[in-house]
């Protein structure tokens, strides 16, 4: 049963009750008084005609005696005057009926015939006035008995009154209750109905809500129509549709990325086996030439060392995203000088050469990382730069107390459109697959998870065939050290976790499994 | 001799496809990029595209609708082994796809069958000495018939198909005895020598030590 029929038959059934029961109440007690006071008036109606009709065969009797005539039976002188003392009655509804001693009917103008035994005329007593109602055919009669003595016989006077008005009285109030109730019942029914379907609207709609939101779209809000409870309660449920929302927003967004991961990854890794599986396979089914053969022989290398850079670049990325940064407060000066170290070889092979200036400070920071950091920074402007040119590699301080790590290189520069893509993961400026130094495009992705590590800003500013500045911003000093505490920087790891969790699943989970 | 266009910007993989094609007797051009095969395409009517659905500077896709006009088959490479992605290709009028990596053979042998299908593959197969129908199903060497079974025919077609090309044993067996075949490696030697004695192809078939056979013609 639903709530506004469990309110609804609840007031509406309690009404009832209650209503019913005191009307009921109400009309028996209303009837019950009249009754005592027909009674009342009988009992007190049968004295007084009793006392009158003693006095009168008194004074008859003595008149009689005084005058000599000669003596008058009582049995007579009833039957013969009883009529008269009718007179100041309803003639409709009140009888006498006189008795003698020896039980025999002297007067009685009572029409009907009374079944049954008479107990009011017991004789027990005879001081004592008895009454009793009886049914007599289809009516409520009040028989009043009392002793009429009359010259030291015993004679009774029994007053008869209908009271079936008061009867048919109670039965005309219960008919009239009846349809009083019915519309009132009605109206009840109607205005009971309309108002808990005014205050229940707000439930419903939530259940509406409730259904929409389930069913996928969870941007519905709820109106919130009154500022009672359930208001309160659909307050309450917009902002759990919020939260909910922001959650498979960012769940749908992880996912997204997560395909895209995989759907590139998928593609990085199929091309170059493609290539190693199919020139192998080439080369061993076919006859030997000389020319095939090298040029096979040199994709199949080249392809694999595509793999490898991928396999490296994919650990590093590992490392990144698994490794619980330890920030060190440290000098930044030697980290330059490693960094221009480990990098040399490869500027020899491209011919750069690369300008370093460092203002040396102390920062908090994750030295390895940063050293992947700047290292895939330089690979990338290697990888842009023309033989000859240089590499600037910048460390200094600005006004506003921020550290700033720069690398700037001469060469071929990023198309405007490309540089909000470029951190995304495989993804390769120009999408220039046929350039020979080219990388697999997560260096960028590592780098900026790295930056958002030491919670830094990087900024990319780029022109084509002109050169590439890329900037990294360090928050403002040894203080937010303190800021940074282990939850913060856990966070801020896991909101970059999600950006590449596919290939945190497939990578580490054999490591799980262990 | 049968044209073909590979649009892929990979060269390692353009240049793989172009040797085996060229092994199978195809006539091969390469573009790297869509610019670059609608250049090449102005000047040549391929008798097949192979198509990679990643392109540097445009989707497959795009391509495919050009494609469509000229009523060229195509087959499109994609390294993603999504479903979704295959019936575009194909619902974009793709004959058939391949998925990387693949294998040169079945690479040959659904460009094969796109081929016949077009009918751009005559039914008549001339190879060391023999005339082979395929409709009627028959082999003749100077006009006289050479009775084959079943599968030494089909043993005969996967070797003309793959000329130049080993082909191992089990690859052999796969191929023309079906995955479900429980058989041994001698079952396809057996049938080689048969095939080398009715033939008269005793040196044309060649066995390749610990591996299987090729067959070498000139081509």
């Amino acid at each position: 049963m639903k709530l506004w029929q469990k309110v609804f038959w609840g007031t509406f059934l309690l009404f009832e009750v209650l209503f019913n029961a005191s009307s009921f109440c109400l009309i028996e007690h209303n009837f019950n008084q009249n009754l005592v006071r027909e009674v009342d008036r009988g009992l007190s109606d049968q004295q007084v005609l009793s006392a009158r009709m003693e006095s009168d065969w008194s004074y008859f009797n003595n008149l009689n005696q005084l005058l000599n005539t000669s003596k008058e039976d009582a049995d007579d002188f009833f039957s013969r005057n009883a009529s008269k003392y009718l007179k100041s009655f309803d003639p409709d509804h009140v009888s006498i009926e006189i008795r003698n001693e020896r039980d025999q009917t002297v007067f009685s103008n009572f029409s009907e015939t009374i079944a049954g035994p008479r107990p009011e005329l017991d004789n027990e007593k005879p001081a004592v006035r008895k009454y009793i109602i009886r049914s007599v055919g289809r009516r409520s009669v009040l028989f009043v008995s009392g002793e009429l003595a009359v010259s030291g016989r015993d004679f009774k006077l029994t007053y008869i009154r209908d009271l079936t008005g008061i009867y048919e009285d109670k039965q005309a109030q219960i008919r009239n209750f009846v349809k009083i109730n019915i519309v009132i019942a009605v109206v009840l029914a109607g205005g009971l109905y309309g108002l808990i379907w005014f205050l229940t609207r707000s439930v419903r709609q939530l259940t509406r809500s409730a259904q929409t939101i389930a069913s996928g779209q969870y941007s519905h809000r709820v109106n919130v129509l009154s500022k009672d409870e359930i208001g309160l309660l659909s307050e309450n449920f917009n902002a759990m549709a919020e939260a909910i929302e922001e959650k498979v927003v960012a769940l749908e967004t992880a996912d997204r990325n997560r395909q895209r991961f995989i759907h590139y990854l998928t593609h990085e890794l199929k091309t170059p086996l493609t290539s190693i599986i199919g020139y192998a396979d080439f080369l061993r089914t076919t006859p030997f030439k000389e020319e095939v053969f090298y040029k096979s022989l040199h994709y199949i290398y080249g392809e694999g060392k595509r793999l490898e850079s991928l396999a490296f670049k994919l650990m590093d990325l590992i490392l990144v995203e698994n490794s619980q940064p330890r920030m060190t407060v440290g000098e930044i000066g030697p980290v330059f000088e490693e960094i221009a170290l480990t990098m040399r070889p490869q500027l020899e092979k491209a011919q750069a050469e690369l300008m370093m200036s460092v203002e040396t400070a102390k920062l908090p920071m994750e030295k390895d990382l940063l050293q992947i950091l700047c290292t895939n920074l330089i690979d990338n402007s290697i990888k842009a730069s023309k033989a000859g040119s240089s590499i600037f590699f910048r460390g200094y301080r600005t006004e506003d107390s921020r550290y700033v790590i720069e690398v700037q290189d001469e060469g071929i520069g990023i198309p405007q459109e490309d540089i909000p893509k470029v951190f995304e993961p495989f993804f390769t400026a120009g999408r220039s697959r046929t350039q020979p130094n080219r990388g697999a495009g997560l260096g960028l992705a590592i780098c900026a998870e790295i930056v958002r590590l030491h919670k830094g800003q990087l900024d990319i500013q780029s022109r084509l065939n002109e050169g590439t500045i890329v900037r990294i911003l360090l928050p403002d000093d040894t203080t937010n050290l303190q800021l940074a505490d282990p939850y913060e920087i856990s966070r801020s790891y896991n909101e970059s976790a999600s950006r590449n969790c596919a290939f945190q699943t497939q990578i580490t989970n054999p490591e799980g499994k262990t | 001799m049968q044209k073909m266009i590979i649009i892929e910007d990979d060269p390692a993989i353009s240049d793989l496809i172009k040797l085996n094609l060229e092994l199978a007797g195809y006539e091969c051009r390469q573009a790297y990029s869509g610019k670059d095969a609608q250049s090449v395409l102005s000047g040549f009517t391929p008798d097949l595209i192979l198509l990679d659905i990643s392109l540097p500077d445009m989707e497959g896709y795009e391509l495919m609708e050009r494609f469509r006009r000229i009523e060229v088959p195509v087959i499109f490479l994609t390294a993603r082994n999504a479903l979704a992605e295959k019936v575009k290709g194909l619902k974009m009028g793709a004959d058939d796809y391949i998925v990387k990596p693949f294998e040169a053979m079945e690479l040959l042998a659904r460009i094969e069958a796109v081929l016949r299908r077009y009918g751009r593959k005559s039914d008549r197969i001339a190879c060391g000495g023999l005339e082979i129908h395929l409709e009627e199903r028959t082999v003749k060497r100077d006009g006289a018939v050479i009775e084959l079974t079943m599968k030494e025919y089909e043993l005969l077609l996967l070797l003309l198909g793959n000329r130049n090309k080993a082909l191992s044993r089990e690859k052999i067996l796969e191929l023309v005895w079906g995955y479900e075949y429980g058989g041994e490696t001698r079952t396809v030697d057996i049938h080689i020598q048969k095939i080398r004695r009715k033939l008269g192809w005793e040196d044309l078939i060649k066995t390749v030590y610990k591996f299987g056979y090729r067959l070498e013609v000139l081509p």
